[in-house]
């Protein structure tokens, strides 16, 4: 007997929300206490969401002076630290996850080292990183490679090691060549789990990236959100933060529209 | 096998010991020792590092800031995780919005909590609490969802008192999920409060901000001695939570 279904059944059918229908009225709630309360909290802690909206506005319309090139250039910038570092991120994931397929002594070597360096919060070597490469977009590109790599390599990893070997051979019985083996068969068994990995990868990419503008650098949304938050521009430190948190989303939801689409679980 | 395990850990310390002579080998020569300390240089600095006071002082409060976090993390999120598990109306409606927040990068949030407490402990304890916190939840609810009723029937079925059915078919089912849970938030609770501290520009403000004094002040011996420590208590940590998260599923085989 599953819990909560007594209940249920006393409460009138009329008064019954579903679930789905509960999700809205509390986000539409939420937004009107934010917008209600904000003035009685201080507005420099919790801008109102018109005011932020507002903001947003202005910034996409250049009515905000932004330092070091605009708003867009900031915004351009990250992307570029993210998409390079991605591209660093699979080359090192997919070299480390063949590196460990190609024999099993290297993998029982690497997978335990690898699995230690990932318990480490990896922002604390940020500091090393930009005395060493210098607090230009070289940082945050290896800050975002460092995020990135291990969920793309250990997922690449997984993915082909826990194919059937059956289906391997059965496709070399029926005279498949190396190519097509690896095409038609090892490439979209081991798709779900590689590409979950790419996404995770993605993620911990724009967080590296973002997170190492905050902490030293001058451009970039993550220098934009320490910019206003150090002058106190609280409505557009929220605009900021949205603009760093759409990025992310929009991302993952990229993959996740990739996987609906072309991934076969 | 025996050899292979064996051939395994030697190669092992050989990849550790080439890092350390390659490294040992190209500060001076290719890379500044300004920028890149020697690893001959290290054991001194950490000796150093750890006799001083400003290192005993930001240890002390950077401990203080994770297990305050890391304590309100459990209590909450187990406390939240126990009720969205088992009601069947609020787990379809919360869930979403926190699994919404989880997948957000946190991080850059963190001048929310610097507004709301200023340059203080709350605001690096409660960045920490707000890191740690959602693993624990999520995976208590993922615990308690998939709690499989069959082996409560049975139990009954044979006879076990309804505190017995508790403690012998609903905890050892919940526990495993929920350590992972503890663990996964044990790191994100470190991540949490070392960020907060290397944003936050305050006198003794734990290892984090003395990361990046270290860093500013090109002091590189020491800052690498400071990323060692800090390194080893989170392996360390990691390492024994671990181990308790093996001993609990366990019975699963």
């Amino acid at each position: 007997m599953r819990p909560g279904r007594h209940w249920r059944k006393t409460l009138p059918n009329r008064l019954y929300v579903p679930p789905r229908v509960s999700i809205v009225i509390l986000f539409v709630v939420g937004l009107f206490v934010w917008e209600m309360g904000s003035g009685r909290i201080s507005t420099v802690l919790l801008s109102p969401p018109s005011e932020i909206a507002s903001a947003f506005y202005r910034i996409l319309s250049g009515g905000v002076s932004i330092p070091g090139g605009g708003f867009f250039h900031h915004v351009e910038i990250t992307l570029y630290e993210i998409l390079a570092s991605y591209a660093v991120a699979i080359a090192v994931g997919v070299l480390i996850a063949f590196t460990m397929l190609a024999s099993k002594l290297l993998e029982d070597v690497l997978e335990p080292l690898l699995y230690v360096f990932h318990a480490i919060p990896t922002i604390i070597l940020y500091p090393m990183i930009y005395l060493i490469v210098g607090l230009g977009s070289g940082s945050k590109i290896a800050m975002g490679v460092l995020m990135g790599f291990f969920p793309i390599a250990m997922n690449t990893l997984a993915g082909i090691r826990e194919i059937d070997k059956l289906w391997v051979s059965a496709a070399k019985c029926m005279g498949a060549n190396f190519r097509q083996v690896a095409l038609k068969v090892i490439l979209p068994a081991s798709a779900p789990v590689v590409v979950t990995g790419l996404r995770m990868g993605l993620a911990g990419c724009i967080i590296g990236v973002v997170v190492a503008e905050m902490i030293a650098g001058y451009a970039g949304i993550g220098w934009l959100i320490d910019w206003s938050s150090f002058l106190f521009q609280t409505p557009l430190l929220y605009s900021f933060i949205v603009v760093a948190i759409i990025i992310a989303v929009a991302g993952n939801g990229l993959y996740m529209l990739l996987e609906n689409r072309f991934v076969k679980r | 096998m025996n050899r292979h395990r064996l051939a395994v850990h030697i190669l092992q310390i050989c990849v550790i010991i080439f890092v350390i002579v390659a490294l040992e080998y190209s500060v001076g020569r290719w890379i500044d020792p300004m920028f890149l300390a020697a690893p001959s240089s290290i054991p001194r600095a950490v000796a150093g590092l750890v006799a001083s006071t400003d290192f005993l002082k930001s240890f002390w409060i950077t401990t203080l800031e994770l297990l305050t976090a890391y304590g309100l993390s459990v209590v909450i999120g187990i406390g939240l995780g126990l009720i969205l598990g088992w009601t069947k109306y609020l787990r379809p409606v919360l869930s979403p919005y926190i699994l919404a927040i989880y997948s957000i990068p946190k991080m850059v949030l963190f001048p929310l909590f610097l507004l709301g407490f200023g340059v203080s402990f709350n605001a690096n304890m409660w960045f920490g609490f707000f890191h740690g916190f959602f693993p624990i939840v999520i995976n208590t609810i993922a615990g308690v969802r998939d709690v499989n009723p069959l082996l409560i029937n049975a139990a009954k079925s044979m006879g076990a008192s309804t505190w017995q059915t508790f403690r012998k078919a609903v905890i050892p089912q919940i526990v495993p999920t929920v350590m992972t849970g503890l663990r996964l938030g044990m790191g994100s609770t470190f991540i949490g409060v070392l960020v907060a501290e290397m944003f936050a520009v305050s006198e003794h403000a734990g290892l984090g901000y003395l990361l990046t004094l270290t860093a500013a002040q090109f002091q590189t011996p020491k800052m690498y001695a400071v990323i060692l420590l800090i390194s080893a208590v989170t392996i360390l940590s990691n390492q024994t939570l671990l181990i308790f998260e093996r001993r609990a599923s366990r019975w699963r085989v």
